[in-house]
């Protein structure tokens, strides 16, 4: 069978390619192992393909082959990260502060690839997408950004998208807080389409009637396909929201300015799978509140602004629909970080620090003494808009800042290595 | 349902293609040999189990809690022609199938035994298709990552 010949040397293609990486050198020790854990698993699939062709079974074995190239497929970007971690343009500065973070944060001792990646924005591959590496926890950030301290707090939402999709290590009976949620916000978008006003307007805008048996099962009713839709937006969408409110919880203000910079000057069209520009404001906001951080600072869209989401009015009734059941579980995603975070024992942010801190990197003095990554980040944004206000000491410029936070960190680690 | 298409990761967080395909090729050796041990067809069973409609809970409100693990299981029996066109038919023979695994009558579980067979390799099938597309456009999230 010639699939299974083409199938296995596309394989140990990618198998030789694994060990060439791994031939490579590691700043830090989970980009290899994660290499080797993936050529564990991707080995376990040409086990399978081994057992399908012993029971001689075609069906098997096309489901087997067909297994193998999932996989090639799967593993192809997350290889890249792998080898972009190592790269010597990473900040590996924040490697072990970001990783003791995440381990307070999720369960289980997950492991951090942090990666310079050749996309604007920081990002995480989602968990559902690494199935074979449960316990790491991916972050990249955009290659120009690598070297820039204050985009760090941004982190902290690429953090939540793992503690809201997959609880890494952890029973994997246990549901993750995304899935316990979600099946409220489920209902929540069911229960909306089921309304009297909006059944009427769904049936005006498909020319159908509105049935409620065919919403739940049939595949081939039109108002099912954008119900669907808008339930998978409005998991999104407070998906989104939970990663903002976690990342305000982490690092304050921090957060806060690393979001304004990196979306800034707006003038986007909106992404259907993210909040608009204004609820994650609002939500910023109300988040900066519930923490407590309202006294000291607040979130300003400024000038930015974003298109509205346009389209057939199908589409915007069904983006209606999940931004109004998004809308209903703001307040639980701030109450459900709160709880988190308490029992984590995650340590606010603490402004009075951050002042006192940002008066030492204005004298151009690195940060001595901060028990928490948060009040360096904080006194870092505090006196880089001193600095483009105009108001900053003389001489002391974003790129030296820079590297006085960078120094900050360093110190923060050496710290906390020695038990002080 | 952990296919990707969202956010939910649903009935369950681990690779369900491959519990299924390796369920399939672990019933084959257990068609075989009734005798052979089957753990990976227990845990096969115990994921469908956590599904709503094969729960047992017959409330059809429920399965508006998890619409597209439905959808994926009912298309899965159907192209493993397992005949019911309609999705609630599909799922309620499902749970028929599910119960017989461990059925006192030997060809009513043998009988079983092949369907659920079949029905995971339409699963694998079904689900791997999903995640090709999914590769192509839903691999990464960020703060902002379709800009």
């Amino acid at each position: 069978m010639k699939t299974i010949i083409q199938v296995r040397r596309k394989y140990s293609l990618l198998d030789r390619q694994i060990d060439q990486l791994l031939d490579g050198e590691f700043p830090y020790e989970n980009p290899r192992k994660a290499l080797i854990d993936l050529k564990g698993s991707f080995a376990a699939r040409l086990a399978l393909l081994d057992e399908a062709q012993d029971d001689s079974d075609e069906e098997e074995i096309i489901n087997a082959c067909q297994n193998i190239v999932d996989k090639i497929y799967e593993y192809h970007p997350i290889l890249g990260i792998v080898l972009r971690a190592t790269n010597l343009r990473n900040a590996f500065e924040v490697f072990d502060p970001l990783q003791r973070l995440l381990r307070q944060l999720i369960d289980g001792k997950p492991r951090l690839i942090l990666s310079s990646e050749w996309n604007f924005s920081p990002f995480t591959v989602v968990p559902y997408i690494s199935q074979d590496l449960p316990q790491y926890v991916f972050v990249g950030f955009p290659v120009s950004e690598c070297g820039n301290a204050l985009m760090i707090p941004l982190a902290g939402h690429e953090f939540g998208h793992w503690i809201w999709s997959t609880p890494p290590l952890r029973d994997q009976s246990l549901p993750s807080l995304g899935s316990s949620i979600s099946k409220r916000i489920n209902s929540a978008v069911f229960e909306r389409f089921c309304r009297p006003e909006n059944r009427k307007e769904a049936a005006e805008i498909f020319g159908v009637a509105f049935n409620k048996d065919q919403l739940l099962f049939d595949d081939s009713y039109e108002i099912r396909r954008y119900y669907l839709d808008a339930r998978s937006k409005a998991n999104r969408q407070c998906e989104e929201l939970f990663c903002d409110i976690l990342g305000v919880r982490i690092f304050g203000y921090a957060y806060v300015k690393a979001f304004e910079y990196l979306i800034s000057p707006g003038g986007f069209d909106r992404a259907a799978k993210y909040p608009s520009l204004d609820e994650r404001f609002k939500c910023l906001n109300l988040a900066l509140k519930s923490f407590g951080y309202d006294q000291f600072w607040t979130a300003e869209p400024g000038t930015m602004k974003e298109n509205p989401v346009s389209g057939t009015d199908r589409f915007v009734f069904s983006m209606r629909m999940a931004d109004e059941a998004t809308q209903e579980f703001v307040q639980e995603l701030v109450d459900e970080v709160i709880t988190y975070c308490e029992e984590r024992n995650i340590p606010f942010a603490r402004p009075d620090e951050a002042k006192k801190f940002a008066e030492l990197l204005n004298r151009g003095r690195p940060i001595e003494n901060a028990t928490c990554m948060a009040d360096i980040m904080n006194a870092g944004w505090m006196i880089h808009d001193t600095i483009l206000d105009g108001k900053g000491r003389p001489g002391l410029g974003v790129e030296i800042l820079n590297q006085l936070i960078y120094k900050s960190l360093e110190v923060f680690e050496f710290e906390y290595r020695i038990g002080k | 349902m952990n296919n990707g298409t969202n956010s939910d990761p649903g009935v369950e967080t681990h690779d369900l293609a491959f519990l299924a395909l390796s369920a399939a090729i672990e019933l084959k050796r257990v068609l075989r040999d009734p005798a052979v041990n089957a753990p990976t067809v227990d845990r096969f069973v115990s994921v469908l189990r956590r599904t709503p409609g094969l729960d047992k809970n017959t409330d059809i409100d429920h399965l508006a809690k998890d619409p597209e693990a439905v959808s994926l299981f009912s298309n899965a029996f159907k192209s493993a022609s397992l005949k019911p066109a309609k999705l609630d038919e599909s799922l309620a023979n499902l749970t028929e199938i599910l119960d017989s695994l461990k059925a006192d009558n030997s060809d009513l579980r043998r009988d079983a035994q092949e369907k659920m067979r079949k029905f995971c390799l339409a699963l694998h099938s079904r689900i791997l298709a999903r995640r090709r597309n999914l590769y192509d456009h839903e691999g990464v999230t960020g703060i902002n990552a379709e800009r």
